[in-house]
């Protein structure tokens, strides 16, 4: 596993810097503009991206075919992915915490904890897509599979905000349970695809 | 021992069939082909890379998808395109490799990038086709492997690189119950250090042979189609029409003694088995 996260960490060094300078520009901003929304979604941004890039480097590269003649297991491959995009998860969540604290955000625990979920479910959706198609036919799908999330999200939130009013302590346990429960399902998926896969 | 035992695995337009042979302690095996004769094919199933629709491949006898990694890791490899993160030098590789196998030797690995002349701190993808080959026989060279799995090795590759690749699998033959595998069409090169030769033609072993056997039993003669008439049919394995005459491969003991001919070489065979027609 560690062979496989520091192999990434060096092949996507370039990337990294970027990424990292990104997250420190666009939490400025947001402190600068008073709003949370840019490191926000910069952070989802981040987090589905990193584990994009290093896959299209291993397909590039036909490491993945490399990495299986080696006897690694399958589990182990596909768990480094999700910790990549969770280490950025974790990098930009750091970030926008501080933003949320220093701007003094209205929307409480609620709206803290909002954006940081959307990434892990973001990374949950994305990675199953990619592992199935590739990166390059993956990013097709991945587009249209997030903006049907968006649609039918926008489209319930009237429902989901009424009948959450005033209870954030509810609205906080369901988010984190559904992100854990897609995790998960996310992870058994692409177990299951990686499992079948052939290179 | 790696035994490939009624390997099947079809695609919509390509079948392996039935493939079978065995890769013995001590010995080259060279898999012969011509392109898109399914060698890749058969080397991915071996390596994991592909599932075989039926078939079995066993490493001293246990099924390689049953193996622990540490055993798994027994089995060396060389792919035609590396498959080493080309962004990478070799420095940085031999830290994600030690974390990659088992058994990885990182003080063998740098011996091997000294001894053949890469530089360990320029990035993979600067590499020449040589150098990038040379760079992945050195990683399969450095965890102590017992059998080494090359696909395409020397392709594309100048003589003198091919010459240097063939003296180090040679070498690590020559270690204790060291086993190779080598798919190649450049027969040349298999003719120098192979012990046995499996000829795949769409998708099927055609032969399986001792090569010195095979090299030593077949020879090529020119006749003219009166000639090719009074020949003992069981001597003939194949002929091939040409403007001249007919030329032909034969048994060479069951041919007249009188009869002009020349060795046949594995291209020969392969050409003859290939393009050529039986009489019998």
């Amino acid at each position: 596993m560690l062979g496989l996260l520091i192999k990434d960490f060096f092949n996507t060094r370039k990337q990294i810097v970027w990424y990292v300078a990104m997250i420190i520009l666009f939490c400025v901003l947001s402190v600068v503009m008073q709003n949370v929304a840019f490191c926000a979604t910069l952070g989802i941004l981040v987090t589905v991206s990193m584990p994009l890039t290093a896959i299209a480097y291993e397909e590039k590269d036909g490491w993945q075919k490399f990495i299986i003649a080696s006897g690694m297991n399958i589990k182990v491959i596909v768990v480094e992915k999700y910790l990549l995009g969770f280490l950025f998860a974790l990098l930009s969540s750091v970030g926008y915490s501080v933003v949320f604290a220093i701007t003094g955000a209205e929307g409480g625990a609620a709206e803290l904890v909002s954006p940081i979920c959307m990434q892990i479910i973001a990374l949950a959706v994305v990675l199953p897509i990619i592992f199935k198609f590739g990166v390059e036919k993956g990013r097709v799908y991945m587009i249209a599979l997030i903006l049907i999330l968006v649609v039918a999200l926008i489209a319930l939130m009237p429902f989901i905000g009424d009948a959450l009013a005033g209870n954030q302590a509810v609205y906080i346990s369901c988010i984190v349970c559904a992100t854990v429960a897609i995790f998960v399902a996310s992870f058994i998926i692409s177990v299951r695809i990686y499992s079948k896969k052939e290179f | 021992m790696l035994s490939i035992k009624g390997l099947n695995k079809h695609y919509q337009n390509f079948s392996v069939e039935n493939v079978t042979f065995d890769i013995p302690d001590g010995t080259v095996v060279g898999l012969i082909g011509e392109n898109g004769a399914g060698k890749s094919t058969v080397i991915k199933c071996i390596l994991g890379a592909v599932h075989p629709d039926s078939g079995e491949v066993l490493l001293d006898g246990k099924p390689i998808d049953r193996l622990s990694k540490l055993e798994k890791q027994k089995i060396s490899f060389v792919f035609d395109d590396m498959g080493l993160p080309v962004e990478l030098n070799l420095s940085m590789l031999g830290k994600v490799l030690s974390g990659v196998f088992e058994r990885w030797n990182q003080e063998k690995f740098m011996q091997l990038v000294q001894r053949f002349g890469l530089p360990d701190k320029k990035v993979i993808k600067e590499f020449s086709k040589g150098m990038k080959m040379k760079a992945a026989i050195a990683v399969s060279l450095s965890y102590d492997s017992q059998i080494l799995v090359l696909d395409e090795p020397t392709g594309g590759l100048d003589p003198v690189v091919r010459d240097e690749i063939l003296e180090l699998i040679y070498d690590y033959n020559r270690q204790e119950k060291h086993a190779a595998l080598i798919s190649s069409h450049i027969t040349t090169d298999l003719e120098k250090i192979c012990d046995y030769i499996v000829y795949l033609h769409g998708g099927k072993v055609l032969f399986n042979e001792e090569k010195d056997e095979l090299l030593g039993r077949y020879g090529i003669y020119c006749v003219s189609d009166g000639q090719l008439d009074e020949l003992d049919k069981t001597a003939v394995v194949k002929v091939m029409r040409r403007e001249y005459g007919t030329d032909v491969l034969a048994i060479k003991q069951k041919m007249p003694r009188d009869f002009e001919f020349r060795p046949a070489n594995l291209d020969d065979i392969m050409l003859f088995y290939s393009k050529g027609e039986s009489i019998c």
